[in-house]
């Protein structure tokens, strides 16, 4: 069965091929299976078929396309020439006797390269001769063979060009004769012993005038073409020809009319080598549009870093053509770098980019626009089956004059690159911009050319231009088959209107009369006439057509896809230049300027737009081949002159252009620019390519390669950060309070320029070299690593900090989190709380711990407890005045980068000065801080640290104690009120004989202290976690039906029912199971059951206890052991008073002491107000709070300061010289008093003595049933086996 | 002077011409549609790669929960005891 093939391939378009990769590089790859018509010698093999006699013609043709390749293969071969003297070695004295190896080793390398020297001599010299006996051919006064044709004047002109090239780089590349020498020395050594030297020698004699002499080729080939006899009558063709394209202007692409350009200077100092012959070529062509040429274009692009000034060259020739020096007016044309520098400034103001800029972006939009919707009435009219023929070739027209405006802009804007270009190559900047580090370094020549000649808004122009050439280029190569037989069918239906309509009309009226022209024009007729696309005519029409028998109305054409061959057009070409030119070469004046003409002006106007027309339909045809020469950018890496100049092996990538354009959309961070990032890759592409195929250098390729390599790896690195710095700074500006940033007066700077990445992101395809290279992964992978490490640096930070950080620690992963969410949406990456916990070291199912944690505990256990004092009225821990006891070793802060906070130092500021706030105490903030960040799965480890530590110290201040203890004197009853204030002090004192160990002192009381600030840690703990679990509540108990009783209880709604949530799914579950349409109902069960599920477990949840109470259950159990030792049961039954040595005891002379020493010292917060905490609450514990209340020394002071001040008022105004210490002292007492009763309150409601059976608790956490005690917490309330 | 033109035999060579246009037509179609042919695989390539691309991304995030997951069954799995009780 067969298909026909246009059914097959329309049938591949319904594969969906939609890829959401924007279209950020240029086009990448290409499918020409058509020779170029417009370089290939083979389509010129089929001219013969006509029968115009044009075989010499033909054969001379391919003969000089044949020259220039292998012409090209020269230039490259010189241009690429790099010097091998550099590279020799030099041999150290120890191996002066192998010098004659070393000379034949040299003279084997260097013979290699010479004798490619050596071949370009021997080519140029046939060249030139071929050339000078073509050109010579059509010089005779009557010339025998048909021609020279249009094309054949191209070849002529594009091998002069190539000779003029290669003699340009013959001059310009210095290290040539310098290896030339060398391998000259090297071959005198070598040959001495040899025989028969001399034929070598005249060659190698040869050659060294050959490389020594400048334009040496040019000579040559002077001498070659008016050797026999004067060829003035093809080059005076040749310059009209060239000068009249030039200034048409119109059917050239750049590439043409650099070759014109080059070629021109050349060709005027060979025609006006005689004065006759001057003075007839000025005839042709005035002298002013010569000059007019060289002064519009006075830099001419010819290497990619080495550039031809007409001015220059004219003025260099005519030292070696004296007859050329009468011509003044040409020579006094200034080179570019003698401009005035008015006319300098006028040219610069061309040739940059940047003063067009504007105007390229609008041509650029709207040619864009217009393409793509001429582009999609074609796709229309292809899916419509029956369009209206007139309207389909309207479509088509349209399209073909879509195509042909492209092929101009491409060419127009690739010419502005290549001349800025040679622009920049001509005036090297004069001063670079000093650099503060080292003014002294000498810059090379290459980067006073490019590296500082180009500023940031021209880098930024270029940028632009080249993505606007690149895009418009891949526009138009991705639609390359689908225009391609539109194009056709248009070009098809232009020649066969000409030669069927415009011609036949001709034929019956105005050339009626001259048989000569008629009779060429029914030949033009014969050979491209394709009448049987006429297949409406009835055949008795097409017979009479055929005979050129006249007929009114105009012909219509059925569209044939098919176009002309490059053999027609040229046959074409040729037969109307036939016309125009009356086949005289002699024929004075231009090519279709010619008044004298036997032509009328109409016709003649009509012959010249078709002929033009017919040169542009060439490049048409060649479609993909024209958009790959037109958009190649690659010459702006080669810098083969600049390297040899500079001798150095290569420059450093900072002064390679493509890599500024990159560094410079990175840097400067442009929105807009930021999606063409990757066209100045492109520009890597081609260069790669020329290298390969065109320059055929493998070394070039390697250096290509290993400059993308690095780059390509900087760039993306640059990137990640760009993009990381992006949206850190995107998320931390979010979190900053709106309402307080819109009331700043400078709040605009905490706002973020946005940016677009997208299109970047979305980059799964990067084209570099053949490789495609998947910037999405790459992208994401570093964002992984960069996540990670930003935690990684936090808890670093946080480590060398201390515990207040730990809010700017939450505020910093909040703001990471954030940004990582903010990411997220557009590219994949790991989600934070998987890196959270990895970073934690946190993903272990069984340890509880984690990095966090570990170093809360740590910094708790190390820093805060020994140094913090509390505050009881404002309920932060502050940090101890005194010199720390244990300074702690911290790890020194991590170096800071400002993306690893918050993005941009501003941002950084607001909220440096946001976490300052909270950077000297810890408080209610902090606690919360810490409960988010360990969150419910490594808080209870921390609590239980923590209670290990209140028994610990417990334990430790065992032993202390009965020291104390032992201290004490055998008996000390109630003080006496006869001494009054002061005699109790002093009663105290002697009783109180601790003096000797006060260090014991400190230390119980710092183990107190501990204590006390543990447990009050706990009350915060406790605060916070009521607040979360009230949170939490609230957020629940809607779904589990919960409401709140009359006292404080929670009740649930409905009694005995299911939940809301567990009633809605199992509603919406049994709705399903009846619908018909649903397809998965089992889904709707599964949902069901998880909903009671989760109802289960959040019910579970709701009653969590306090932990305060908790702990103070721990102590009290703690405590137990030393119940006895502290708390002696009196012998007697009554209450011990003189010989008590309890713990109330203890504490009360340590409370007492450590307030004289406050009062004397001036150093009030040594201690804080946890020693109150962690004393009172044993001594609660220990169920003394009664006897403490009573026979505090400080309480019994105070009662008798009290009586004293009541009966004895002057006691205080003589006692003036201690009086104010006392008095201070008596009011620390007081204050002494107050925070203890305010403890012993708040232990009362938290957790009330009763006699009662309770739980004691293991050391190991475990509950412990039915132990009797007497008097001790009722902790019953608090454990969390309630209910079970 | 020779002038140019005279196509030796005129009517053959038109002969010639018009059977050349229609040889033409069809090898520019053939041609044409070897070009879509290849047009349509290249595009395919890449689309194909992009679509691999995305999918792979998906792969990797799975990989990486699924190694957390193994690292956690891991811990798990080596102390048996705590889950048996």
């Amino acid at each position: 069965m067969s298909v026909p093939v246009e059914e097959a391939i329309a049938a591949l378009s319904t594969f969906s091929l939609e890829d959401d990769q924007a279209e950020v590089q240029g086009p990448g790859v290409w499918i020409s299976t058509e020779r170029g018509a417009t370089n290939s010698p083979i389509e010129y093999t089929d001219v013969s078929a006509y029968r115009l006699s044009l075989s010499e013609d033909t054969k001379a043709l391919t003969q000089l396309n044949a020259l220039i390749q292998e012409g090209k293969d020269m230039t490259s071969v010189l241009y690429t020439y790099r010097s091998c003297v550099k590279a020799l070695p030099q041999l150290p004295d120890s191996m002066k006797h192998s010098q004659a190896d070393l000379y034949l080793e040299t003279y084997q390398v260097l013979d290699l390269e010479m004798s490619r020297l050596r071949e370009i001599q021997r080519w140029q010299v046939s060249a030139s001769a071929k050339l000078a006996a073509d050109m010579q051919r059509f010089s005779r006064p009557e010339r025998r063979i048909n021609g020279p044709t249009v094309t054949h004047l191209w070849s002529m002109l594009k091998l002069f060009d190539v000779l003029v090239q290669l003699d340009h780089l013959k001059n310009a590349k210095a290290s040539i004769p310098n290896d030339f020498s060398w391998y000259k020395r090297t071959f005198t050594q070598v040959s001495a012993q040899w025989q028969d030297t001399d034929t070598v020698r005249e060659e190698l004699d040869d050659l060294q005038i050959f490389l020594s002499t400048r334009w040496a080729i040019l000579l040559h080939l002077h001498v070659e073409m008016f050797r026999v006899n004067n060829v003035e009558d093809i080059l005076q063709v040749l310059i009209v020809f060239a000068v009249e394209s030039l200034e048409l202007d119109f059917a050239l692409l750049f590439p043409e009319r650099h070759i014109l350009l080059r070629v021109l200077p050349v060709l005027t100092v060979l025609a006006t080598s005689s004065e006759k012959d001057s003075e007839s070529l000025f005839k042709r062509v005035k002298l002013n549009r010569l000059i007019n040429i060289f002064k519009n274009d006075p830099v001419i692009p010819a290497f990619p870093d080495l550039h031809l000034s007409p001015a220059a060259i004219l003025k260099e020739l005519s030292i070696y053509f004296p007859k050329f020096s009468a011509q003044t007016r040409l020579l006094t044309l200034p080179a570019t770098h003698e401009l005035p520098t008015r006319e300098a400034q006028d040219y610069q103001r061309h040739y940059l980019i940047i003063n067009h800029i504007a105007a390229i972006r609008a041509e650029h939009d709207d040619f864009a626009i217009r393409f793509a919707s001429s582009k999609n009435q074609l796709l229309l009219l292809k899916s419509m089956d029956d369009a209206d023929i007139e309207w389909a070739q309207e479509v088509k027209g349209s399209m073909y004059d879509m195509v042909v405006e492209g092929f101009q802009l491409l060419s127009r804007w690739t010419s502005r690159i290549w001349e800025q270009c040679a622009w920049k190559f001509s005036r090297p900047c004069k001063d670079p911009f000093p650099t503060e580090s080292d003014t002294s370094t000498l810059y090379s020549d290459y980067e006073k050319v490019v590296r500082y000649n180009y500023g940031p808004d021209e880098r930024k122009a270029l940028v632009e231009l080249v993505s606007y050439i690149k895009s418009i280029g891949s526009l138009m190569q991705l639609c390359d088959t689908l225009v391609s037989d539109a194009l056709w069918e248009t070009i098809h239906a232009e020649v066969q209107d000409f030669v069927q309509n415009t011609l036949a009309s001709m034929l019956r009226t105005t050339f009626r009369k001259k048989k000569d022209i008629s009779r060429i024009l029914s030949d033009m007729r014969t050979l491209s006439a394709d009448w049987m696309a006429n297949t409406s005519r009835p055949e008795s029409e097409l017979q009479t057509s055929q005979h050129g028998v006249e007929e009114n109305k105009e012909n219509f054409f059925y569209p044939r896809p098919v176009a002309p061959t490059a053999a027609q057009v040229h046959c074409l070409q040729f037969l109307i230049y036939e016309i125009v030119s009356g086949g005289n070469l002699r024929k004075p004046g231009g090519l279709f300027g010619n008044t004298s003409s036997e032509i009328p002006i109409n016709e003649l106007k009509q012959l010249e737009t078709f002929f033009y027309k017919l040169s542009f339909f060439l490049h048409i045809l060649d479609y993909s081949e024209t958009i790959a020469t037109l958009t190649d950018l690659g010459f702006l890496w080669f810098r083969e002159f600049y390297l040899e100049s500079s001798r150095v092996i290569q420059f450093p990538i900072e002064c390679s252009l493509p890599w500024m354009l990159v560094d410079y959309i990175i840097e400067y961070q442009n929105a807009g620019l930021l999606e063409s990032a990757l066209m100045p890759f492109d520009i890597y592409n081609d260069s790669s390519q020329q290298a390969l195929v065109i320059l055929k250098q493998r070394f070039l390729y390697d250096e290509i390669e290993a400059e993308v390599d690095h780059c390509f790896d900087i760039f993306v690195s640059k990137l990640c950060e760009t993009i990381f710095t992006h949206y850190k700074s995107w998320a931390a500006s979010e979190l900053l309070d709106a309402s307080f940033l819109f009331a700043l007066d400078n709040g605009q700077k905490f706002s973020l320029q946005s940016m677009r990445f997208t299109a970047l992101l979305k980059t799964t395809r990067v084209k570099l070299l053949g490789r495609t290279i998947n910037l999405r992964s790459l992208i994401a992978e570093r964002m992984n690593k960069s996540f990670r490490d930003n935690i990684e640096f936090l808890f670093d930070r946080f480590e060398s900090q201390d515990l207040c950080a730990i809010v700017e620690l939450e505020r910093q992963l909040n703001i990471l989190q954030l940004s990582q969410e903010l990411l997220s949406k557009d590219i994949r990456i790991d989600s934070f709380s998987l890196m959270l916990n990895e970073m934690q070291e946190n993903i272990s199912l069984i340890s509880y711990s984690s990095r966090l944690a570990s170093q809360i505990w740590a910094e708790m256990q190390n820093d805060f407890l020994p140094n913090f004092v509390l505050c009881n009225t404002t309920q932060r821990f502050v940090r101890s005045l005194k010199a720390p006891l244990s300074s702690v070793q911290k790890p020194s802060v991590p170096t800071t980068k400002a993306n690893f906070l918050c993005g941009t130092e501003d941002l950084n500021s607001a909220h440096q000065s946001f976490a300052q706030l909270h950077s000297g105490f810890f408080g209610i903030p902090h606690m919360f801080s810490i409960v988010r960040l360990i969150g419910s799965k490594s808080l209870p480890w921390l609590l239980r640290a923590l209670l290990d530590h209140i028994s610990n110290k417990v334990n430790s201040l065992e032993s202390m104690i009965a020291a104390l203890q032992d201290a004490l004197p055998k008996s000390n009853g109630l003080l006496p009120f006869d001494g009054g204030v002061a005699g109790c002090l002093r009663l105290i004192k002697e009783q109180l004989n601790w003096g000797s160990k006060t260090e014991l002192r400190t230390e119980v009381l710092r183990g107190i202290k501990e204590i006390g600030s543990v447990l009050y840690l706990m009350g915060l703990l406790d605060i916070v976690l009521r607040q979360v679990d009230t949170v939490h509540f609230m957020q629940t108990a809607p779904w589990l039906g919960l409401v709140p009783g009359a006292d404080g209880q929670i009740l649930q709604s409905q009694e005995g029912g299911d939940s809301p949530i567990v009633t809605l799914f199992k509603s919406a579950a049994a709705a399903s199971v009846s619908a018909p349409g649903l397809s998965n109902s089992a889904l709707f069960s599964t949902i069901s059951k998880q909903a009671e599920a989760a109802d289960l477990l959040y019910k579970a949840n709701l009653n969590s206890g306090s932990v305060l109470e908790y702990a103070l259950a721990v102590t009290s159990a703690a405590l137990d052991k030393y119940c006895s030792k502290w708390s002696a049961a009196p012998k007697t039954g009554f209450i011990d008073i003189t010989t008590s040595k309890d713990f109330y005891r203890i504490f009360s002379g340590l409370q007492i002491e450590n307030l004289q020493e406050q009062v004397q010292s001036t150093n009030h917060e040594v201690l804080g107000d946890s020693v109150a905490w962690g004393g009172c609450t044993i001594i609660y514990l220990l169920g003394q709070q009664l006897h403490f209340e009573l026979f505090d020394f400080s309480c019994q002071i105070l009662n008798v300061a009290e009586a004293e001040s009541a009966s004895i008022i002057h006691a205080q105004k003589n006692a003036s010289s201690q009086g104010g210490g006392l008095a201070i002292l008596l009011e620390a007492m007081k204050k002494a008093r107050r925070l203890n009763s305010h403890v012993f309150s708040m232990l009362k409601a938290r957790c009330p003595l009763e006699d009662k059976q309770a739980c004691a608790i293991k050391q190991s956490g475990a509950p412990l049933h039915r132990i009797k005690f007497e008097n001790t917490v009722s902790a019953f309330e608090t454990l969390p086996q309630k209910g079970a | 002077m020779a002038r140019a033109g005279g196509i030796t035999n005129a009517v053959n060579v038109g002969i010639a011409v018009q059977a050349d246009w229609e040889n033409r037509e069809f090898i520019s179609s053939i041609s044409l549609n070897v070009r879509r042919l290849f047009d349509f695989l290249v595009q395919f390539e890449s689309t194909t790669k992009s679509k691999l691309a995305s999918l792979n991304e998906k792969l990797d995030l799975l990989e990486r929960r699924l190694e957390m997951l193994e690292v956690q069954v891991g811990t798990a799995a080596s102390n048996p005891s705590l889950f048996n009780s």
